[in-house]
């Protein structure tokens, strides 16, 4: 084996050299993006504080769709606080997919629905529909469809075609929005009748004081946002006009965002019509964490399974990106794998110095929690209601555990995500 | 080995500049936070000086009004001044009615150096504007200064401007900024036009009146906003809009909220045309029918509700749902009811039981002679 090593050593350096080049693209593509992400939020600042936003009584017809599965108490739970929007015009519908709790029962009786028997527009390929449910005795109407369990994708079908409004968004059961998430959604529809999708930023929820972990994966989100290294992580929250959804297919994998945001950029590009996608940085969305890694694990694989489908079947127009993609999201694993076999390879072996790669790893890694921490403090100025005196120690700890265990986590989550998707069991 | 070196060093400056940047940032907007608070102090205490001095004289100071020139033409301090304008006016609105009167002239020069900054500093100059309309007095300035950040690239400039120009209770002013704006097809979202129209302090029905004498002149875009506005503005043009929708030819969109506003305004003569749309049964006619379905309901007669009970049988699915929203507002008779339960169609059995029950019940009309 020694032999083997030793005749092999330029083999060995190469893919050394490789993978720490690897690891520089990585950071110059971090260094761009925290920059630009940092210019962007200062002109989203600037802006705000000359009001150049539009401010109006009425904007338009919005649909909330959430999509639900045995999560009986945080579903009641948001609905509740959806009907505190101060928003004039909007709907909200709660797709159960079967659940085996108490969910239905508890939407009735909280809300006082009744079953109705409502002519639906099946636009959408979906399963069937077993009962629909309406009240219009609460400030919005809410609208309860029961269907046959077959996962979340087609739960969203079915909310978009029993959907009145000409928008939606989608939350998640247990999520929470600002009071006046949907004026800044939709805002940008004002400005151009063009707009075909505006997205808004996840955030981590959590009713207790932050912990570290929950934390970390709010970093984690805010980075992906703006530096779209986690394409995931960057589609978690958005408006989607109702006609472009349709004329795209719906959603068809797991029933993420991402998947319909892909759709959508890649219909737009190959279109004569100009169609227009926003952002709006200032749009929250609160997500509850994970609870622990092994909950992160779980959720990792469920969304790399439907980012490697969705690659391979829709592809990304922009070769960049496409490229970034397949050896940053997809290979990434097997790259590093490598890249440290050799490196411990190498080190055990002389050819390189042990000093030398712990310095440099460390860099990069320091690097990557500095980018972090930069995007967090100036997402911080944006927002006014994060939590901008959490302790610096805290802040950093939650960094070093968002870059390298959450990203240890991810990586782990690739190879075990596989091709083979149970749609029903993507909760 | 040494260029793995090199890289480190490269890593460790990259890093130390980016702490260096934050740090400056946090200074700098320290900074920049006691420093407006000093500013706010100052605007305040001069504006509540010149305010007890207008009590006596009526007019402006000269130093004022130079003040207020060389420290106004910076936006930043723009907003500051807003700021302090807004939390006077919130203890008494006339005193600062009439302290905005007498800086005027300020604001005139203002609004000639505001012209030449970027898109930003003009929306927020034409916002103050729109916030403390009698800023701005004088005529030239309305008709030059505005016109031109009417005329801005920035939507939220032409807005604010806009706001302005609803403030003031001259029609002419909108006319004649609305026609620019959409001979240059400038985008104006037909919800806010729809809507700002409604904000106008002047003479709605001279407003509205002139708006129809020049509709041919607008873009689509305008048109549609504005026959949305005549929807809500709650005068009555229909002879004008119907005639205008038999003799002009105007795109899908505006014929469409033409069909709304005969929804909410009804108009006799138009319920021939209404028919007429309905019984045209080709698929890309559809919207029509779906709108015309809609707004047959205030047409309620016996052919309008025969057509509307051959509508639910329609391909359209909307269409369908219209019809049976229109039958449900209205007084069926006896035999309506007959020929609704005589629908073999099981989508349009759907559809009624389905909308008559959210309207509470069917609404019947009883056949007697004497007409009660």
């Amino acid at each position: 084996m020694q032999e083997v090593i030793q005749n092999n050593r330029a083999l060995v350096i190469g893919i050394i050299v490789f993978f720490l080049s690897y690891l520089i693209v990585h950071s110059i593509y971090l260094l761009v993006t925290t920059i630009l992400g940092s210019v962007r939020i200062r002109k989203q600042i600037h802006r705000l504080q000359l009001s150049s936003y539009l401010k109006h009584h009425y904007y338009v017809p919005i649909s909330i769709l959430i999509p639900t599965y045995n999560n009986a108490k945080e579903v009641v739970k948001t609905v509740k606080s959806l009907l505190r929007l101060n928003y004039n015009l909007y709907e909200i519908i709660v797709v159960d997919d079967a659940s085996c709790d108490k969910t239905i029962a508890s939407l009735i009786k909280e809300f006082d629905l009744h079953l109705v028997d409502r002519p639906i527009r099946r636009v959408l390929e979906t399963e069937a529909i077993l009962e629909v449910y309406q009240t219009s005795n609460q400030k919005v109407k809410i609208t309860v469809v029961k269907k046959e369990h077959s996962g979340k994708a087609d739960s969203l079908n079915v909310g978009i075609n029993i959907a009145d409004y000409p928008y939606f968004v989608v939350l998640e059961d247990g999520a929470r929005v600002d009071c006046d998430v949907l004026e800044k959604l939709a805002a940008p529809i004002l400005e151009d009748d063009k707009v075909v999708l505006c997205k808004g930023c996840a955030r981590i929820l959590d009713e207790r004081d932050q912990t570290v972990l929950a934390l970390a994966q709010d970093l984690s989100y805010n980075r992906a946002y703006y530096t779209k290294d986690d394409p995931m992580e960057a589609s978690l929250f958005c408006l989607f006009k109702k006609e472009m959804a349709i004329e795209v297919g719906g959603y068809d994998l797991v029933g993420e965002n991402f998947e319909l945001v892909r759709k959508i950029e890649n219909h737009c590009q190959g279109s004569i019509d100009k169609y227009i996608i926003k952002s709006a940085l200032n749009a929250l969305c609160y997500y509850t964490a994970p609870k622990s890694f092994h909950s992160i694990f779980k959720q990792k694989k469920i969304w790399m399974k439907s980012f490697v489908r969705k690659f391979f079947k829709y592809g990304n127009s922009n070769i960049i990106s496409s490229f970034y993609y397949f050896f940053y999201e997809i290979v990434s694993y097997l790259i590093l794998i490598i890249g440290l076999g050799a490196i411990f390879i190498g080190v055990s072996y002389h050819f390189i110095s042990i000093d030398v790669m712990v310095c440099f790893l460390l860099s990069y890694l320091l690097f990557n929690v500095v980018c972090t921490i930069i995007l967090y403090l100036e997402m911080g100025r944006l927002l006014e209601n994060q939590k901008s005196s959490i302790f610096l120690g805290k802040l950093l700890l939650a960094t070093i555990v968002d870059v390298v265990f959450l990203g240890l986590v991810g990586e782990a989550a690739k190879p075990f995500s596989g091709f083979k998707l149970d749609k029903k069991k993507v909760y | 080995m040494k260029y793995i070196n090199v890289i480190i060093y490269l890593y460790i400056l990259v890093i130390v500049a980016l702490v260096l940047y934050q740090i400056f940032w946090i200074i700098k907007d320290k900074n920049v936070k006691r420093q407006d608070r000093k500013i706010r102090i100052r605007y305040k205490d001069l504006v509540e000086k010149e305010i007890l001095r207008l009590k006596k004289s009526k007019q402006a100071s000269k130093e004022h009004l130079t003040f207020l020139e060389k420290q106004l033409v910076n936006t930043h301090n723009l907003v500051l001044f807003e700021s302090v304008l807004s939390d006077i006016r919130k203890k008494d609105e006339k005193l600062i009615k009439e302290y905005c009167i007498s800086i005027s002239s300020a604001f005139q020069q203002l609004s000639i150096l505001y012209r030449k900054k970027n898109s930003l500093q003009k929306a927020y100059f034409t916002y103050l504007l729109s916030l403390f309309p009698e800023l701005i007095q004088d005529e030239e300035t309305i008709s030059y200064a505005m016109m031109h950040f009417v005329m801005d690239d920035s939507v939220y400039c032409r807005e604010n401007a806009m706001l302005f120009f609803y403030h003031k209770s001259d029609e002419r002013l909108i006319i004649s900024s609305l026609k620019k704006m959409s001979k240059r097809n400038l985008y104006y979202s037909p919800k806010l036009l729809a809507d700002d129209l409604l904000e106008f302090q002047g003479d709605q029905n001279a407003l509205a009146v002139a708006l129809l004498n020049d509709f041919d002149k607008f873009n689509s875009s305008y048109q549609l906003g504005i026959i949305n506005y005549l929807r809500f503005s709650g005068k009555v043009y229909q002879e004008q809009i119907y005639h205008k929708y038999i003799t002009k030819k105007y795109s899908k969109e505006v014929r469409l909220a033409i069909i709304r506003y005969f929804a909410t305004h009804k108009y006799d003569p138009f319920e021939e045309e209404l028919l007429k749309i309905i019984e045209d049964k080709s698929r890309s006619h559809y919207e029509y029918r779906l709108v015309a379905s809609f707004a047959l309901a205030s047409y309620d007669n016996k052919r309008a509700r025969e057509v509307l009970i051959d509508c639910l049988c329609d391909v359209n699915f909307y269409v369908r749902k219209n019809a049976a929203i229109s039958l449900s507002r209205m007084k069926l008779t006896k035999s309506d009811i007959e020929k609704l339960k005589q629908l073999e169609d099981p989508y349009a059995q759907d559809m009624i039981r389905y909308i008559f029950a959210q309207a509470g019940g069917i609404q019947i009309k009883a056949n007697r002679k004497d007409g009660k």
